[in-house]
């Protein structure tokens, strides 16, 4: 559950400005089971940034 | 419980100590799992229980001067059976989709349908992505699919789906940022004009895992990388 869940988690960052840690609990608030590997978790830290420059 | 997962073919994987801080207290999580070639034998060893238990219940009803002490204690084994095949009977179709369902104290790793994350917005496995009437009962006509390599349902499984793929690895050294615009723009594709219109169309993200392994308490993983305390005690 870590794929798809990431990009969920993006989604929701670049849709409603939801931080990462809002964006995961949000997600796993509906579906229990996710979990991002460490890999995707820096990137998606690295795309929060991204687009809070954006702003 | 524990002793229901014993009785039904579950296997005790361990216990993962201090595993959860909850309400001001340390938890362990006692892990059980049923492998779905372990399933048939626990079917019908929940339907055995239920039959009996019926039986039980008549054969009281005629004889009912019985030593009652005795059979107040079958009463709340035979209770306990038929609650609990009613509630692996709703697993049966799922157990059969997905390698394993892992058990724990305190939930079952399973769900019958994609979660919806927002009104157009659901997240979903395998399974879910193999229904596709399930998919029409739920509104979903979008279908982005991001374990291709994974799933026997790509693009020539759906039809009236916008279907699109991209192609990610569960890996840590994965880059997924450069797949982000075009996952994103997809589901984008789906959001109404503002909050207030109802979705016109939905979509669904999914990979391969519906249940697996090394996520079986992910919530507490989440705990445990993310509160300095715990990580203290997991490492």
């Amino acid at each position: 559950m870590s794929r798809s869940a990431s990009v969920v988690i993006a989604y929701l960052m670049y849709k409603k400005q939801f931080t990462y840690t809002e964006a995961v609990y949000h997600t796993r608030a509906q579906r229990p089971v996710i979990d991002p590997n460490d890999g995707f978790k820096v990137q998606l830290a690295q795309f929060a940034e991204s687009l809070n420059l954006m702003r | 419980m524990v002793g229901f997962y014993l009785k039904y073919g579950f296997t005790h994987e361990g216990t993962l100590r201090h595993h959860i801080f909850d309400a001001g207290a340390f938890h362990n999580v006692v892990s059980y799992s049923l492998l779905a070639n372990e399933w048939p034998d626990t079917k019908a060893a929940l339907v055995a229980a239920r039959e009996l238990a019926a039986i039980k219940q008549q054969h009281e009803i005629a004889n009912n001067d019985d030593d009652d002490d005795d059979d107040d204690d079958d009463d709340d084994d035979d209770n306990d059976d038929a609650e609990a095949y009613a509630k692996w009977a709703k697993y049966s179709g799922i157990v059969s989709a997905v390698n394993r369902i892992t058990s724990s104290s305190f939930t079952i790793r399973a769900q019958p349908e994609p979660a919806k994350i927002l009104d157009y917005l659901y997240l979903g496995d395998r399974v879910h992505a193999s229904d596709p009437d399930m998919l029409r009962a739920l509104g979903i006509d979008h279908v982005l699919n991001v374990a291709p390599m994974a799933v026997m349902t790509t693009r020539f499984f759906y039809s009236n789906v916008v279907y699109d793929e991209i192609n990610m690895m569960d890996d840590t050294e994965f880059d997924i940022l450069p797949h982000l615009p075009q996952a994103l723009s997809f589901i984008d594709k789906c959001a109404p004009e503002s909050d207030e219109h109802p979705p016109q169309h939905k979509v669904l993200v999914h990979c391969s895992a519906g249940v697996r392994r090394r996520t079986s308490h992910p919530a507490i993983t989440w705990h445990a990388t993310h509160t300095p305390t715990l990580t203290l005690t997991h490492r």
